[in-house]
């Protein structure tokens, strides 16, 4: 299990740890696709973001974050999504800000994010 | 990407279309402050995107809107919801495409956050339900204290509307434990009764 050559040094972070529990994350297809779960690197998108939190997906620890922010953003996907990581998934770390359960997923090479996910819940 | 009618304005007005302040970050920034060429606060929201292009709104705002929406004191559509209004796009790249004078009330709802929403969800009132005894009315401000609440908390403010208000001055007079149902706001220590009733009976 390895880490993307392309990505910077030192990413994940050191202080980030193996993938674990469950995840949520709003999506805009059932079941979710690839370009649900795409990360900024892949996209090109936000060049003149910090590198390595291109190269990671955010992600929720908790549903009523997602819910949330399905109220908030509603373009960004009408279904909540959830995973279950373990460390064969990659490393994660608590990314929070001002978004108590706001995490940042860094995926192994080879791992198919986007069918770790199913949805659990539709927008009503 | 959808499009309303709206007026182009040149793309200089944000000279620098990055945040000033991040307050959503998701992905990167979905929420934040920008300044525009005279250095004025302005509100971003992140409403849509496509292969080449995110879609911001941008509303001018002031210190005390921006505090507010902090606080939990003002709902983000309601932040969003001024006089003058624009929609940006902005390319992948950072780099203002274009600009235009728009309506509000023009803009997709689904492209907007949701009546109400707060910026948080931790900001957002919570369903509370407790029983107690009232204390402490004040009548101007059309509050009480509740006590006597089981568990771990031991009182509670509550505000009430003007309809509560014999049932609020009767349970006092009486002297008899009653369950408030209502709202309380995390930001706040503060709760809004929305009913009272006696124990034994449902609001």
């Amino acid at each position: 299990m390895k880490f993307p050559d392309t990505w910077p040094a030192a990413c994940p972070p050191p202080d980030a740890e193996d993938a674990d529990g469950g995840v949520f994350r709003l999506v805009k297809h059932d079941p979710p696709r690839v370009d649900d779960t795409a990360s900024h690197m892949e996209t090109g998108k936000l060049p003149t973001a910090p590198a390595c939190l291109r190269c990671g997906l955010s992600v929720f620890r908790e549903m009523r974050d997602a819910v949330h922010q399905r109220q908030l953003l509603p373009k960004l996907g009408r279904f909540i999504a959830q995973a279950t990581l373990v460390a064969e998934h990659g490393k994660t770390k608590r990314t929070t800000g001002s978004q108590p359960t706001h995490t940042t997923w860094w995926a192994y090479e080879g791992v198919n994010r986007y069918r770790l996910f199913s949805v659990v819940q539709e927008e009503g | 990407m959808w499009s309303i009618p709206g007026k182009s304005v040149p793309v200089t007005r944000f000279p620098r279309f990055e945040p000033d302040e991040v307050l959503y970050e998701f992905d990167g920034p979905r929420i934040f402050v920008v300044r525009d060429s005279e250095g004025e606060l302005n509100l971003a929201y992140w409403s849509d995107e496509d292969d080449a292009i995110c879609r911001y709104v941008v509303v001018p705002t002031t210190a005390n809107i921006l505090q507010a929406l902090r606080q939990g004191d003002v709902s983000v559509f309601d932040a969003l919801n001024q006089p003058r209004c624009w929609l940006c796009d902005v390319t992948h790249q950072g780099q203002i495409a274009a600009c235009q004078r728009v309506d509000f009330e023009a803009i997709p709802k689904d492209s907007l956050p949701a009546a109400g929403t707060m910026l948080l969800p931790t900001l957002e009132p919570q369903c509370v339900d407790l029983e107690g005894r009232i204390r402490e009315i004040d009548k101007d401000r059309r509050s009480f204290e509740l006590r006597d609440i089981p568990g771990v908390t031991q009182a509670q403010r509550f505000g009430f509307d003007e309809h509560l208000q014999e049932q609020v001055f009767q349970a006092f007079r009486d002297d008899e434990r009653v369950r408030i149902s209502g709202r309380t706001f995390p930001a706040k220590n503060m709760a809004h009764a929305l009913a009272v009733s006696k124990i034994g009976a449902r609001p």
